[in-house]
C-alpha cells in the first residue's frame, strides 16, 4: 500500500509533518511534481490546474497507489468530486472533508477550523466537502497574523535549536488556539485545513487537551482502509 | 520534552460473556493505545431498538463516569447501541463513536460518490433507521448491503465467541464470498464499510485478496483516538504508545 502524494512545482517544507517529509508518514509515499503548478491564488487558478492534476493523478494511479492527495489543501478542494471521479482509489484534498464524521462525535459541540489565513476557509469551500456552515457550528481561526509562521511559510523550514522558530510557532499556534476557544466555550475539537501546522500540532493539543484533527489523521484513516491489522503493531 | 501520558479510549461493555478475539472490541490485542473498559451494569444483549432506547440512561450514566476518568474518545460493544449516538454523544465533550456507519457521507466523497458496500451480520436488522443514527439516508448515497448471517461458520462464532484456528479459515473464506457477491453485481463499489464488530477479526484477510479499502469500527476508532496523538514525526507509528 502506498499514499500518492501530488506536489506543486518548487521548493515545499521538508520538516516532519510536512507532505514533502519522509518521516511524516509511517507507510510508503510516492510523490510526484505537477510540473508547472504553482501555489492557486484564486478559484480560477485552481480550476486552471485541473487538466495538469488529472493527468497527474491518473498517472500515480497506474502506479498503483491506493489513496491520493495534494500537497496544497485550501481551495484545491474544489477540484475533490472531478478528482476522485476520475481515479479508482480514495483521494483526500482537505482535512475538511472530515468534518461531517467529527461533528456526529460530537453533536452538540462546536467544531474550531484553523487556517494559515481564516478568511480562505468559507461556505464554498465548505460545501465541496459536502457540509455547510448553516447545518455545523464552527469558529474559524488562523495564524496569518503570527511572524513566526509568516518566516515558515516563507522559508519552509524550522531550524534546530538554539534557533527558536519552533517555539515560536507553537505558542502563536496555541494563542490561536486559546483565543478561539475563549471566544467559544462550546468549541470541543478542532479541524486543521492548513498543511504547514502538523508540525506544531501535537503542542497544540498537549496545551488545550481538545483533539485535533488535521490532513494527516485523515491520510491515516484512509490508508487503514488498506492495511488495519487485528493485531497492529506500529501503524 | 517529556511526553505526556496518554488518555485512553473508553468502551462501554454488555454485561455477559463477549468475543476475547484479536479485533474484537473484549480483546486487549486489538488496539495500539491504553483502553478503559466499563461494563454498564444492568445491561444486556437488546433483542429490539426498543430495549435498546430503555438502556440509555445506563449508558449515559457510565459515558459521564468515563469522562470523569479523562478517556480520550468514548465507544461501546454493541451495534443496536449505535441508534442512540446522537443523544450519547450530546452529554459528554469528548468524541462518542458507537459505528463505522458514522463515516459513510466522507468516504463517499473521497470515493467520488462511488457505492459504498456495507457489511454486516444479519442482513435485516440493518437499514435507514441505522444510517439516519449515522446522520444519512441511502437515497442521497448509492450502498449495497451484504452479510454473514447465512454462514454456519460466522453464526458459531457469534454463538461460541471463540475463533480457534480452523474456523478462523472458513470465517474469511465465508466473509470474503459475500464481499466478491457484493462486487459481482455492484460492480462499482468503490469501498467497503463494516458495520459489524465481529467481522474485524478477518478483515485484513479480506483487505488483501479484493484490493479495495475496507473499513470498519477500529479504523473509525484510531481516527477518533488520533486527534489526541498524531506526532509529525511517525516513524515509530502514529498510533504507537508513547513509551
Amino acid at each position: 500500500m502506498t499514499l500518492g502524494i501530488l506536489m506543486l512545482d518548487g521548493k515545499m517544507a521538508e520538516v516532519p509533518g510536512c507532505m514533502a517529509a519522509a518521516a511524516t508518514f509511517p507507510y510508503p509515499v510516492l510523490r510526484r511534481v505537477v510540473p508547472g503548478a504553482r501555489p492557486p491564488a484564486s478559484a480560477a487558478d485552481v480550476e486552471a490546474l485541473l487538466p495538469l492534476y488529472l493527468d497527474a493523478a491518473r498517472a500515480l494511479e497506474k502506479e498503483g497507489i491506493s489513496v491520493l492527495t495534494e500537497n496544497c489543501n485550501g481551495l484545491m478542494v474544489l477540484l475533490q468530486d472531478r478528482l476522485a471521479a476520475a481515479v479508482s482509489v480514495p483521494v483526500v484534498t482537505s482535512a475538511l472533508l472530515m468534518v461531517p464524521q467529527i461533528h456526529r462525535m460530537m453533536p452538540a459541540r462546536r467544531i474550531g477550523i484553523l487556517a494559515f489565513h481564516p478568511e480562505s476557509v468559507h461556505e464554498q469551500v465548505y460545501n465541496a466537502c459536502g457540509w455547510s456552515e448553516h447545518q455545523i457550528p464552527v469558529a474559524v481561526g488562523g495564524v496569518a497574523g503570527s511572524e513566526a509562521w509568516h518566516e515558515f511559510l516563507r522559508t519552509k523550514e524550522i531550524p534546530p535549536p538554539p534557533d527558536t522558530l519552533r517555539p515560536r510557532l507553537e505558542g502563536d499556534l496555541i494563542a490561536v488556539g486559546r483565543k478561539m476557544l475563549d471566544a467559544h466555550p462550546d468549541l470541543g475539537a478542532f479541524v486543521c485545513e492548513c498543511t504547514l501546522m502538523p508540525p506544531a500540532n501535537q503542542a497544540l493539543r498537549d496545551a488545550l487537551g481538545l483533539p485535533v484533527y488535521d490532513i494527516l489523521n485523515l491520510l491515516d484513516l484512509a490508508m487503514r482502509g488498506l492495511f488495519r491489522p487485528a493485531t497492529p503493531q506500529a501503524f | 520534552m517529556a511526553t505526556p501520558s496518554r488518555a485512553p479510549l473508553g468502551i462501554l461493555m454488555l454485561e455477559g460473556k463477549m468475543a476475547d478475539v484479536p479485533g474484537c472490541m473484549a480483546c486487549e490485542a486489538t488496539f495500539p493505545y491504553p483502553v478503559v473498559r466499563r461494563v454498564v451494569r444492568g445491561s444486556r444483549t437488546p433483542l429490539s431498538a426498543e430495549e435498546a432506547w430503555a438502556m440509555l440512561p445506563l449508558y449515559i450514566e457510565a459515558a459521564r463516569e468515563l469522562e470523569r476518568e479523562g478517556v480520550a474518545a468514548i465507544t461501546a460493544n454493541c451495534g443496536l447501541i449505535a441508534l442512540m449516538q446522537k443523544e450519547l454523544a450530546a452529554t459528554v465533550h469528548v468524541p462518542v463513536v458507537t459505528s463505522a456507519l458514522l463515516m459513510v457521507p466522507d468516504l463517499h466523497r473521497l470515493v467520488g460518490g462511488r457505492r459504498i458496500g456495507i457489511l454486516t451480520f444479519f442482513t435485516h436488522a440493518v437499514g435507514e433507521r441505522n444510517y439516519n443514527a449515522s446522520g444519512w439516508s441511502s437515497d442521497d448515497i448509492p450502498i449495497a448491503l451484504g452479510g454473514v448471517g447465512d454462514s454456519e461458520s460466522w453464526n458459531t462464532f457469534l454463538r461460541t465467541k471463540e475463533v480457534p484456528p480452523e474456523l478462523r479459515t472458513q470465517l474469511t473464506a465465508d466473509l470474503l464470498a459475500v464481499v466478491r457477491g457484493m462486487l459481482a453485481e455492484h460492480p462499482d463499489i468503490g469501498a467497503f464499510v463494516s458495520e459489524c464488530t465481529m467481522l474485524p477479526a478477518c478483515l485484513q484477510a479480506v483487505r488483501e485478496e479484493i484490493g479495495l479499502p475496507v473499513y470498519d469500527i477500529l479504523t473509525q476508532l484510531d481516527l477518533a483516538m488520533s486527534g489526541s496523538f498524531r506526532p509529525a514525526d511517525s516513524r515509530g507509528g502514529p498510533l504507537k504508545a508513547a513509551a
